[in-house]
């Protein structure tokens, strides 16, 4: 059983009342909590058990499809580039020989789903200001730790302060956020897109 | 906070990204395209063209994907060992492939293309979206595509397991993006 599964499992009897408690007080489940039992509880402890086995296997079958499962191993020394290599000079094995060309006709309009707004006034102006500068304030604080903590790699560890690269080590979180200060913040050249949305 | 020194301070460190190095083995190609190639993008769009360096960043990082897509099929390697592909050794695409990482490759592939004028990327992720179009009605749900596709032997009906969510949104998500591509501009600079 991997640990995401040994949370789930304790989170979901930590939710039982004190009267209905069945376990030790302990962090983990081991065979001592199965002696505590007794017969009432028995309808609770299939039902823990059902929803056990249905947690492990929802786990089981998203490690096995999970996209991101792979980029969270431990990755290996880095890896250094023959000196005057070049990607566009790699020869193709499977050339290809002609190319589609971009569409040259206009983009069909597709309709509109979205609500037509009107910008607000009032309370709810003062609320959404007040929700605008919380996302703000969320981007600052998450961008200056990444700054502070991870400067150039892939993911600040935002608990421990410590990093994490499963995305090549090519400061993805600042790639990544490249347009972001643009959008989120005032800056010259570019209109405020954050004026437009109404939280 | 400034944010604009903040953005500056992020482009000269552009510099220092370097290609050549790698924490991994094998290269998760959806996730270098949406978070690099797109984050380079983005940037030089919504910033209208003003700092060649995003331009150049794209360029470069196009140059090493569109490697990924040397295959018999030219379907590209999802989970890729690149170093084998420095190599020239030969590469065949899965025959088993997230969808959404096969799908979800167009808006970026298709943006380098109108910015450089270099048809190729448009074509390496148009090849792909003929394929969805002509299974789209054969899936064992019509309409939707499985979570997993066989890029292989481009059999994409043979799956059962199909999701709007995890492993599959994204190329969901990219689909009207793209039809609009050509509205760029009122898409993202409001």
């Amino acid at each position: 059983m991997d640990i995401r599964t040994s949370r789930a499992i304790v989170s979901f009897v930590h939710c039982f009342p004190s009267s209905l408690c069945f376990y030790s007080n302990s962090d983990q489940l081991g065979a001592d909590d199965l002696i505590m039992l007794r017969p009432r509880s028995l309808p609770i402890v299939l039902l823990v058990l059902l929803l056990v086995t249905l947690v492990y296997y929802r786990n089981s079958f998203y490690t096995n499809r999970d996209a991101s499962a792979i980029s969270w191993q431990e990755p290996p020394p880095d890896y250094k580039v023959p000196a005057g290599f070049d990607w566009p000079k790699v020869k193709a094995n499977y050339p290809v020989t002609s190319h589609i060309p971009l569409p040259s006709s206009p983009a069909q309009a597709i309709p509109r789903i979205q609500h037509t707004s009107t910008p607000p006034t009032g309370d709810v102006a003062v609320l959404r200001k007040h929700r605008l500068n919380t996302v703000k304030a969320e981007f600052v604080h998450a961008w200056s730790g990444y700054k502070k903590h991870a400067w150039l790699q892939d993911e600040v560890a935002p608990l421990s302060g410590g990093v994490h690269n499963p995305f090549g080590g090519w400061a993805a979180t600042l790639v990544d956020s490249l347009g972001r200060p643009l959008h989120t913040c005032s800056y010259s050249p570019v209109s405020l897109i954050t004026t437009k949305i109404h939280f | 906070m400034d944010m604009t020194e903040d953005f500056e301070e992020a482009l000269g460190a552009l510099d220092k990204i370097d290609f050549t190095t790698c924490s991994l083995d094998t290269l998760n190609v959806f996730e270098t395209t949406i978070r690099y190639l797109g984050g380079f993008l983005a940037a030089y769009d919504l910033s209208e063209g003003k700092y060649p360096s995003l331009l150049d960043k794209a360029k470069e990082l196009g140059e090493m994907l569109y490697v990924a897509f040397d295959t018999p099929n030219h379907f590209p390697m999802t989970r890729w060992h690149f170093k084998d592909a420095m190599m020239g050794k030969k590469q065949v695409a899965h025959d088993a492939a997230l969808v959404a990482e096969i799908g979800s490759l167009t808006l970026e592939f298709t943006r380098l293309s109108q910015i450089t004028g270099d048809p190729k990327y448009f074509d390496a992720v148009q090849r792909i979206m003929n394929v969805f179009d002509a299974q789209q009605d054969d899936t064992k749900l019509p309409g939707l595509w499985p979570v997993m596709l066989n890029t292989r032997d481009l059999n994409f009906t043979a799956d059962t397991f199909f999701t709007l969510g995890g492993m599959a949104d994204s190329m969901y998500e990219y689909l009207p993006k793209v039809t609009t591509s050509s509205t760029w501009h009122s898409l993202y600079i409001c």
